[in-house]
């Protein structure tokens, strides 16, 4: 067997605060015994310099394989600590962080007893992953250095000429035979502007009149094939920026629009005004505002369209002071359109806003258009033009060119972000990325300042000339695969792609290491047990479970919290920063995501003795694989439905769907947990397994 | 270790292998194209190689008998195989589980003193049981497989609602143990010997207990853990362990079932068939509902594997067994493909999900209880 390898363990005193709270030395003899540490080692700050340049020291004498480093939390040292690791020369560069100080000292101060035991046993979890991970081992790609993007409004020419100009070879399609998009369909000059400079640049090969007909290939190497009219092309493109925009989701039939010849849009007016006389002979004009009916509300919430229509009234105003302008609005308004500055400025003017009563809808009359204000008031306003706010909404074609790259759409069929406020200006996919209302209307600023920051993080990418896959990419024993595809039912990221393969009896899936996040729903999920993560195995975390409820008197009961990396592990440090305290009985289990729990780790967690389970998942809607936390629940569920059957109490198992800024909210649900399992005591299951395993090992 | 291999091949008369290959060429995993033959393994094992070992292969047999069926040497392979698996599992060696290992970990789960299960809520108002009858009926794991694969759309439970009814008809309320464990009939076979044992021990205990003399049962595995197994590892029983079908054909004079003519083709499960060797009383009840029997080409004792077996190894060979199986089956023109073992059931519905020929499925004892006339 290869279980030769050793772990050399510094166990940080962290200047006293660890130290003070722990018997460092009785927990470095115990782990002395143990076969497979080599090295063991009290620091007093393994993240000083002295401390580094000990570890530095260590590796550089040999001895051992692995490192682990008992002391403060993985989130803040992993990166450190891998690169210190890596430069030293360990072969094994990842390291194993077991955060002794926010999980054990800050949180059970108060209770001495369980402090070192707590210790002893979350040592232990670590060591039993360091002996039991596979190797970590990212696969290089080359990229190609062109970059391919789609759309020619402001975003996708934006993006264009901020590639161009960093010498990147840039591919533009374009759908329209000219380029420009909505804000040149506006008469806006920053749209004609752009346009001349990307003809200018040498760097930008444009298609125009083209669509995209497939694309094939990941991450660094895309091979795109579009046509222009009964041709077809084909490109070979390392990363794309998306930028197909959005058009004007016309009120056909409503609020007058298409009825009368004098209703029309707020994009229709702009399209007017370039002529000089079509206000000619207008006295009476009425913007409708509301966000009901024909909008399906989805004008609400979003600044543009308010700032659209002021904006558009003062244009009025100014070429027209004569005319008389109401603007019909209804709540809620945002932005700077109708409360800021932009609505003092059209007061001023002299144009008047009236807000409707809620659930009211205007009349439009060929000449008048009458609504019902917030205070009751009928009104009847003469009308020569009403001109109505209509959404913005997705290209048809959006949908495809997006699930084509591996981006997924809203329920609107806009492209979805990635966790906007954890990652910023990240998509799921690292080289695609996606700017302007093709991801949600937005002014022609915001487009422009999106397209400039995406195109920076594609043209670092391109300029590292590699791409490197997924830490812990799912792969798949194709020999074992059924070919089945509820992997990629359950991917939250499409990646698994079913494939016949000639000699096979049956097609089988295969998982791009570079398109795999990592979350391990596939693996959770395979009928067969066909898909694995060598670095993230079933068998790793089968070790830790049982290293956790192994051994350790100190506590009557004892729980497991799987814990994702970003909702629970990440409170968890907080609770422990924050000073607060936990009840030592629940023990965290670290998961990339709470995809990666199985049904197996769970019911193995209590044959091995655990008391109680509990599983750990962002907010719905917040999770960073999307929907990884959903799949999560539907394990829950069916787990849960296993063990009522098998007539365990409910609440030994319980799930919490946590943001990773609740500390309050979740430490008093670990309590709650806690003490309902300390309530039960000891599970039916387990405790006597635990102790002859005990006995065996 | 080498005794004890010794003892192995000796005890399974693997050294008797004569090495003609009739193994492999009856072994429906090497029929379906798979990289595995008995005999191989067998050789291997005669020359010195640890069949548990990090080169040899413990897990892919299914156990389902085909070669022993036509093996001159009388070699137990099958036994051979399952105690390979027991020096396998004590390296922590358990194969490749299916379903995240949920059906190796709830045997386990099984054995715990202190289970106290809720797992008879499918017994509706209108299937009549009862505490004190001697009569009882042991429906193993099927609240647990409906639980997993209820959206697959098969029932588990189906069988069992189907054999009470068929019981209450004949005026017997049975007995239905609340705390009936795991037959552990795939943790034998798995290699995990503990743990069958302990289940063993503690459902002849529970019957003992209850006051049952007869015990029915429709899995085929149930019933060859309650009837062969058992009295192997711990004696004379204290009850008789039956068939369920046995048990209806023995009161079949007073069953009267509605004569709907539709067509069947029966799929023999390898316990019931190769292992129990019975074969006719299926037959002999689809006839009794009035059902026309067309064969497939593989049945009876020449019966096909469903694929999988101990809930491990499932594989893109499974699959093309499965396929195979389904295509027979459709090749007959039966309406309905008619099985008795609820693994078949899952394992042949699981392909027919991917790949539909069009063929129903269904399990015999739910399909009798069908075919019960309304009251």
């Amino acid at each position: 067997m290869a279980e030769e390898k050793k772990t050399g363990v510094f166990l940080c005193k962290c200047g006293g605060e660890i130290s003070d709270a722990i018997e460092l030395e009785t927990i470095a003899d115990q782990v002395r015994e143990r076969p497979d540490t080599s090295l063991v080692e009290i620091i007093p700050h393994a993240c000083g310099p002295v401390g580094e340049e000990r570890i530095r020291q260590a590796i550089g004498e040999g001895g051992f394989d692995r490192l682990l480093i008992a002391g403060c939390s993985p989130r803040i040292m992993e990166k450190r600590f891998s690169d210190l690791c890596q430069d030293a020369g360990l072969q094994d560069s990842t390291p194993e962080i077991v955060n002794v100080l926010d999980h054990c000292v800050r949180v059970h101060k108060d209770n001495p007893e369980a402090v070192n035991g707590k210790a002893q046993d979350l040592i232990r979890m670590g060591l039993a992953r360091a002996s039991t991970r596979g190797a970590a081992g990212r696969e290089k790609a080359e990229i190609i250095s062109a970059v391919l993007v789609v759309g020619g409004g402001v975003a996708g020419m934006t993006a264009a000429l901020t590639l161009a100009e960093k010498g990147i070879h840039v591919k533009l399609i374009e759908r329209e035979s000219e380029l420009g998009g909505l804000a040149a369909r506006r008469g806006d000059v920053t749209a004609s502007g752009l346009a001349e400079r990307v003809q200018q640049s040498a760097n930008v090969q444009i298609f125009t009149g083209a669509e995209i007909a497939a694309v094939s290939g990941s991450y660094g190497n895309y091979d795109v094939k579009f046509s222009i009219g009964s041709e077809t092309k084909r490109i070979m493109v390392g990363a794309a920026i998306l930028a197909m925009g959005a058009r004007e989701d016309k009120p056909q039939g409503h609020l007058g629009y298409g009825v009368h010849e004098n209703v029309i849009t707020q994009l229709e007016l702009e399209q007017r005004l370039r002529n000089e006389n079509y206000l000619d002979g207008i006295k009476n004009i009425v913007v409708i505002h509301c966000h009901s009916k024909h909008t399906n509300g989805k004008l609400t919430g979003n600044p543009l369209y308010g700032t659209w229509a002021v904006n558009n009234a003062i244009q009025l105003k100014n070429k027209n002071p004569d005319a008389s302008i109401h603007i019909l609005h209804d709540e809620p308004v945002h932005g700077s359109g109708l409360n800021g500055r932009m609505q003092e400025e059209a007061k001023s003017l002299g144009i008047s806003f009236l807000q409707m009563q809620d659930e009211t809808v205007p009349e439009v009359t060929p000449l008048a258009v009458s609504a019902q204000t917030n205070d009751g008031e009928q009104v009847t306003l003469a009308c020569d033009l009403a001109i109505v706010s209509a959404p913005l909404v997705p290209w048809e074609s959006s949908c495809n060119i997006a699930s084509s790259f591996g981006i997924p759409v809203d329920e609107f069929g806009f492209l979805v972000d990635t966790l906007p406020s954890l990652k910023p200006d990240q998509y799921a996919e690292p080289c695609v990325h996606v700017a302007g209302s093709a991801h949600w209307p937005c002014s022609d600023s915001e487009a422009m300042s999106q397209a400039y920051g995406r195109a920076i993080r594609i043209a670092a990418l391109i300029e590292k000339r590699e791409v490197d896959s997924s830490l812990h990419p799912a792969a798949v024993d194709v020999d074992a695969c059924r070919g089945c595809s509820t992997c990629r039912d359950h991917c939250p990221f499409d990646v698994p792609v079913i494939k016949e393969c000639g000699h096979r009896p049956v097609a089988h899936s295969t998982i791009d290491p570079f398109l795999c996040k990592a979350c391990g729903s596939c693996v959770v999920h395979c009928p067969t047990g066909a898909i694995t993560m060598e670095n993230l195995a079933e068998e790793m975390f089968q070790a830790e479970i049982e290293a956790a409820l192994n051994g350790g008197e100190w506590a009557e009961v004892k729980a497991l919290a799987f814990v994702c990396e970003w909702s629970g592990y990440a409170v968890w440090d907080l609770i422990g920063a924050r000073g607060l305290s936990l009840p030592p009985e629940v023990i965290p289990v670290r998961v990339p995501c709470s995809a990666r729990i199985s049904p197996k780790l769970i019911l193995n967690a209590f044959q091995s003795g655990a008391d109680g389970v509990m599983m750990c998942a962002c907010l719905k809607g917040d999770c960073h694989y999307l929907s990884g936390n959903l799949h999560a629940e539907q394990v829950f569920n069916g787990t849960a439905k296993l063990l009522g059957l098998l007539g365990l109490e409910e609440s030994r198992f319980s799930m919490e769907f946590i943001s990773p800024v609740e500390v309050e909210t979740f430490q008093s649900r670990i309590e709650n947990f806690a003490s309902n399992v300390k309530q039960l005591g000891p599970s039916p299951f387990g405790k006597a397994s635990v102790a002859e395993k005990a006995g065996v090992s | 270790m080498k005794n004890r291999l010794d003892n192995l091949l000796k005890d399974t008369a693997v050294y008797d292998c004569l090495s003609c290959g009739k193994c492999t060429t009856n072994c429906p995993l090497a029929i379906a194209g798979a990289d595995y033959s008995p005999r191989k393994i067998a050789n291997r094992a005669i020359m010195g190689q640890n069949p548990a070992g990090a080169d040899a292969d413990p897990w892919s047999c299914l156990t389902c008998g085909a070669c022993e069926a036509v093996c001159p040497a009388a070699v137990d392979y099958t036994g051979f195989v399952r105690r390979s698996r027991e020096v396998a599992q004590e390296n922590g060696d358990e194969g490749r589980c299916s379903h995240s290992g949920i059906f190796q970990s709830l045997p386990r789960l099984h054995t715990s003193p202190d289970l106290k299960q809720d797992r008879l809520g499918w017994i509706t108002p209108d299937l009549e049981v009862s505490e004190q009858s001697v009569i009882a009926l042991f429906v193993g794991c099927a609240p647990y497989y409906d639980a997993v694969f209820e959206n697959f759309g098969v029932s588990s439970t189906a069988s069992a609602k189907g054999a009470i009814r068929l019981l209450n008809r004949l005026g017997f309320a049975p007995m239905v143990l609340a705390d009936e464990r795991c037959c552990g009939h795939d943790a034998l076979w798995n290699g995990d010997h503990e743990t069958f044992e302990k289940l063993a021990e503690q459902n002849v205990a529970a019957l003992e207990e209850s006051g049952a003399e007869t015990v029915l049962t429709t899995c085929p595995e149930c019933f060859l853990a309650l009837g062969q197994l058992y009295p192997k590892a711990l004696g004379n029983m204290p009850f008789e362990a039956r068939h369920f079908y046995d048990f209806l054909l023995e009161h079949k004079d007073r069953l009267e079932f509605q004569q709907n003519g539709k067509s069947v083709t029966f799929h023999d499960p390898c316990r019931l068939a190769r292992h129990a060797g019975e074969c006719d009383s299926p037959r002999d009840l689809i006839a009794l509902a009035g059902k026309e029997l067309g064969e497939m080409p593989r049945s009876r004792q020449e019966s096909v594997c469903c694929g999988t077996a101990g809930w491990s190894q499932c594989s893109m060979i499974s699959k093309q067994m499965q396929r195979d199986r389904l295509r027979e089956a459709a090749a007959t023109g039966a309406d309905t493909l008619v099985t008795a073992c609820p693994k078949c059931l899952i394992h042949l519905s699981c392909a027919d999900h991917d790949e539909s020929t069009g063929i129903a499925l269904q399990d015999l004892t739910a399909l009798l209880s069908d075919a019960l006339p309304e009251t």
